[in-house]
């Protein structure tokens, strides 16, 4: 459900660019895509295709010595992040963004407490102290479901199972209630059974809060269940990006569409998977054009230029010259 | 609903993969074209080389013999005849100098390569047997570790007599410990990975486990110790020689030539730059080696 | 049957290294496991962390030496086998590892790599060799010019292609794939799934497939055991088990998954069951193994241990109140068109 049509956060054609082995790539080059209150957006992507990066980039978390930001912009509710001082963007870090990562472990301080880490975020941001810190904090552990929250509050990180800790850095990422939550892979270290409880978890305190969320992740079942909108990446660009529905029953990228064939299904009879031969480019030797072209069936000669992201129908974008010819083709049938 | 007709996937057919991986010449040198650009391996390469060229030729190179007696010419200062100078026998220091190559350097690189044969193996069997093996191995080469150097070479020279391979045997002995502890550490960190698992489960048996996975795994290291091992040696060779306990005279070696110019410091400075300047080099050339071949052999800089 | 698993057995001592107090405990990590793989058939082990799978493949191919149990391959029990007997055997069995990238040794080449098997049990010289490795590389799917590469210039697909390859070399007749294809991309575990069907078909294999993921399970296994903190909980033939799950974990497992059809995922309903598997803290619980977190647990379940019975042909569970039994509890399932 989306509500409010002003976006709250506005990347506009960001690049990053990373230096390895004295070479420099660029791994996410003219991204842009706007996040509405409230509303669930879903990056999904193969590894490498830029995703994390791009969330890192919205954050200000690019690690310092090897990656930058080299172009656009990125605003929040019309503030433009890049544009800002370290004092400024550590003002809105974890206070109206916060960001959750894949694993709980390297993201949680394993010296201290739990109550000791999430007071910490409730001082910093939002000025609380002593006993209404803890009770706050004690209340955000039973919100986000720890059994026993005034007990367990007081253990140390390595006390709690994966789910337990992933729990906790969902308390300590939403305590300040930010504007936005920036979710990098939350469930993909955990079972299928914890993942489910998270998801929904997360969902509810989504409505509550009336909160923005970014989900990265490689999971289209989970992309199915949770967002409202998908950008779909590939080799650092933004392919294709629409609806859920319309990701789902009439995708207009041929890799969208690979995608969805490629998976096993619960409820599939097929006897073969579809796959995409060959890989992704690699970052230093990025073909000119279309980045997919080499390994796509429906490539032509256009093809060698690369085809801008362009609307195929209301709030559906795809970057592919042959979009609204192959989705006439296809006819609006389930992707499997 | 199965859309491999508009997808074109035919069933059974598997996928064939075009080669993408090419090497790239940019960023994967040859380990000899990286090993010639770096600094330390070179000028200790450098260093060394002379010092072995000394060794292996000093009859061809030394322009006297190093032993023979000329009293007139004792204590000469540096001049075109005697390019160091002479000694206060009258020998010529250039050719005990080179002579005496022959000596610091079989001892330097005998000793850090027997103590190699001997620690190599102890820490493999010590890493990958583990159990009981492993503490009595450690233990005695604990043991060694304690072992007071000093005391140890005069107990062997008293019983055996100082000779190149005594000295070889003594420093090599004490350094054993060093391999020992160095391979079984890279064999612990290595026998839980994956590929000695999928090894194990290929088939291979124990031994050639040991020559092939775990061995070419720690060869790196090893060489590096191997050269610093030579270094320290050399020191110590030098240092046992200076105290009386190494080669004896007339015998050329540095350390005992270093001795002798202690007394005639005031009298003739230049003596003791000969030995000293010597001993300073060679103990630097393996060092910078050392370095060197840490910084070619470490695998992240190889990728 | 090419594979019979008796009663395997494997248990750790888990020292508690708490900052309050320690202890030590025992871990089952493997509780009396029992199973057939036939010749040609994919047999799947599912179960989410924690469940024992991943040590039961382990020892199964004696990589792990199991605590009691028998693992009979052809008749041979190996876990009797130590040394050069038992390495005479390891050619009938293969293993597939889940990292790509640590089950290839980075020093060794990728003929290196996949002539290891062929240089310890066949006396081939380097043409030979050289051959054979070209030929199976051809079998994955890779060109004969990758047999000189160094595993870190291949992509995540391609060195696990290396490590079929490598399990193929003495012409096995089983292979244990644990997790073969969770540290792949979609696009890439779906070439791989392929790949396994196609090796399987043309010389006709046997698998061990391990995998948390069941959607994987369902594409390529015959038959489907589930695991449960050490046991197996219910097995039967792959349709069968997704059409008509009788145990309540099963049936909650396949609840919990993300279906890729946002319209089915709105109507998904989770199945209400309580905690999470590692909050067994104090050992293992009395009676059936799942009925503290059961949302049908009755008393019997608390007091007694269910076995594995057979309810339907091939189909086993281990319940003393089957899921079918419950006639108006009957899952609506759309696991099956």
């Amino acid at each position: 459900m989306t509500s409010g049509t002003a976006a709250l956060l506005s990347v506009k054609e960001i690049e990053v660019t990373i230096s390895s082995q004295k070479r420099l790539m660029t791994v996410v080059s003219g991204v842009s895509f706007d996040v509405r209150h409230a509303e669930t957006v879903g990056i999904v992507g193969e590894s490498g295709c830029g995703k994390s990066m791009t969330a890192l980039s919205i954050m200000g978390l690019l690690p310092k010595r090897v990656s930058r930001l080299t172009a656009g912009s990125i605003l929040l509710n019309d503030q433009d992040l890049t544009a800002m001082s370290k004092r400024q963007l550590r003002r809105i870090r974890g206070n109206e963004i916060a960001m959750i990562f894949q694993d709980p472990l390297t993201s949680l301080n394993p010296t201290m407490k739990i109550s000791t880490q999430i007071i910490e975020a409730l001082k910093l941001h939002q000025g609380l102290t002593g006993e209404a810190a803890r009770r706050e904090a004690v209340s955000w552990l039973e919100r986000v479901g720890v059994p026993s929250a005034g007990r367990r509050a007081d253990e140390y990180p390595h006390q709690f199972s994966g789910g337990m800790r992933q729990r906790v850095m969902i308390a300590m990422a939403l305590c300040c209630r930010p504007k936005l939550l920036l979710a990098d892979e939350p469930t993909t270290a955990l079972d299928v059974s914890v993942q489910d409880q998270i998801l929904r978890l997360l969902k509810g305190l989504q409505t509550d809060l009336g909160m923005a969320m970014v989900l990265i992740t490689h999971d289209l079942g989970v992309v199915a269940g949770t967002t409202d909108r998908v950008l779909v990446m590939y080799a650092g660009q933004v392919v294709e990006s629409a609806s859920t529905e319309d990701i789902f029953y009439q995708p207009g990228h041929p890799y969208t569409r690979a995608l969805l064939a490629a998976i096993p299904r619960l409820d599939d009879q097929r006897e073969w998977l579809y796959s995409i031969e060959g890989r992704p480019p690699e970052f230093h030797a990025v073909p000119a054009g279309c980045r997919f072209a080499p390994r796509c069936q429906y490539v032509i000669d256009d093809c060698r230029q690369a085809p801008p992201l362009e609307p195929l129908a209301d709030g559906h974008q795809v970057a592919c010259w042959r979009a609204s010819e192959l989705l006439e083709s296809w006819g609006s049938s389930n992707a499997a | 609903m199965s859309d491999s007709h508009v997808l074109g996937h035919q069933p059974g057919h598997s996928p064939q993969l075009v080669g993408t991986a090419e090497t790239d010449a940019a960023s994967n040198p040859s380990i000899f074209r990286l090993a010639a650009s770096d600094v330390n391996f070179v000028v200790g390469t450098v260093l060394i080389l002379v010092f072995v060229v000394f060794a292996i030729f000093a009859p061809l190179l030394a322009p006297y013999d190093p032993l023979e007696v000329n009293a007139i010419a004792a204590l000469q200062s540096p001049s075109a005849a005697h390019w160091l100078g002479t000694d206060e026998y009258g020998r010529d220091l250039l050719s005990r100098v080179i002579w005496g190559s022959r000596a610091s350097l079989a001892v330097a690189i005998g000793a850090a390569v027997l103590s190699a044969l001997v620690g190599v193996p102890l820490g493999l069997a010590a890493g990958y047997f583990g159990g009981g093996l492993d503490v009595v191995i450690m233990r005695v080469l604990d043991a060694v570790l304690a072992f007071p150097l000093l005391l140890l070479a005069i107990m062997i020279m008293a019983s055996l007599g100082t000779s190149t391979l005594t000295l070889m045997c003594t420093i090599g002995f004490l350094y054993v410990p060093y391999f020992g502890r160095l391979v079984r550490g890279s064999v612990l960190g290595v026998k839980n990975e994956v590929f000695v698992q999928a090894s194990i489960a290929s088939g291979t048996p124990t031994r050639r486990l040991l020559s092939h996975v775990f061995l070419p795994n720690v060869a790196a290291p090893i060489l590096v110790q191997l050269t610093l091992a030579m270094g320290i040696s050399l020191l110590i060779e030098a240092g046992l020689s200076y105290l009386g306990l190494g080669l004896q005279p007339p015998t050329p070696a540095w350390g005992s030539m270093l001795r002798a110019s202690q007394g005639y410091l005031y009298v003739a400075p230049w003596y003791v730059l000969a030995p000293g300047a010597c001993i300073f080099l060679a103990v630097l050339g393996f060092n910078l080696l050392s370095d060197g071949l840490r910084d070619v052999l470490d695998p992240h800089m190889r990728q | 049957m090419l594979l019979e698993v008796r009663d395997l057995t494997k248990r750790f001592t888990v020292s508690n290294l708490g900052l309050v107090g320690s202890g030590v405990r025992t871990v089952y990590a493997v509780n009396g496991v029992s199973f057939d793989l036939a010749e040609g058939e994919t047999l799947g082990l599912a179960g989410e962390s924690g469940c024992g799978k991943t040590t039961t493949g382990l020892c199964v191919v004696q990589l792990i030496k199991p605590d009691k149990g028998q693992v009979l391959l052809d008749g041979v029990d190996l876990t009797q086998l130590k040394g050069k007997a038992l390495r005479q055997q390891r050619r009938k069995f293969q293993i597939v590892f889940q990292d790509p990238l640590s089950s290839l040794n980075p020093r060794w080449s990728v003929r290196t790599v996949i002539a290891e098997p062929m240089v310890n049990y066949l006396n081939l010289n380097q043409a030979e060799l050289n051959n054979r490795v070209s030929d199976l590389l051809h079998s994955v799917g890779l060109p004969s010019g990758y047999a000189g590469k160094m595993p870190h210039q291949l992509s995540g697909g391609e060195r696990q292609r290396v490590s079929i390859a490598r399990s193929l070399a003495l012409q096995p007749k089983m292979v244990m794939c644990d997790e073969a294809v969770s540290a792949l991309d979609v696009s890439v575990q779906a070439q791989i799934l392929n790949l396994f069907k196609e090796l399987q078909q043309r010389f006709g294999l046997s698998y061990l497939f391990i995998s948390h993921n069941l959607s994987v399970l369902r594409h390529l296994s015959h038959r489907l055991g589930i695991m449960y903190l050490g046991k197996i909980v219910e097995m039967a033939e792959t349709a069968d088990l997704f059409a008509h799950p009788l145990h309540p974990y099963t049936h909650s497992l396949l609840a919990s998954i993300p279906r890729p059809d946002p319209q089915t995922e709105r109507t998904r309903e989770p199945v209400s069951v309580k905690g999470e598997l590692s909050d067994i803290e104090g050992g293992l619980p009395p009676g059936c193994l799942f009925h503290p977190r059961c949302p049908y647990a009755e008393a019997l379940c608390r007091e007694e241990e269910p076995l594995l019975r057979e309810i339907a042909s091939g189909h086993t569970v281990a319940c003393h109140f089957p899921l079918e039994a419950q006639v108006e509890e009957a899952p609506a399932t759309d696991y099956v068109e």
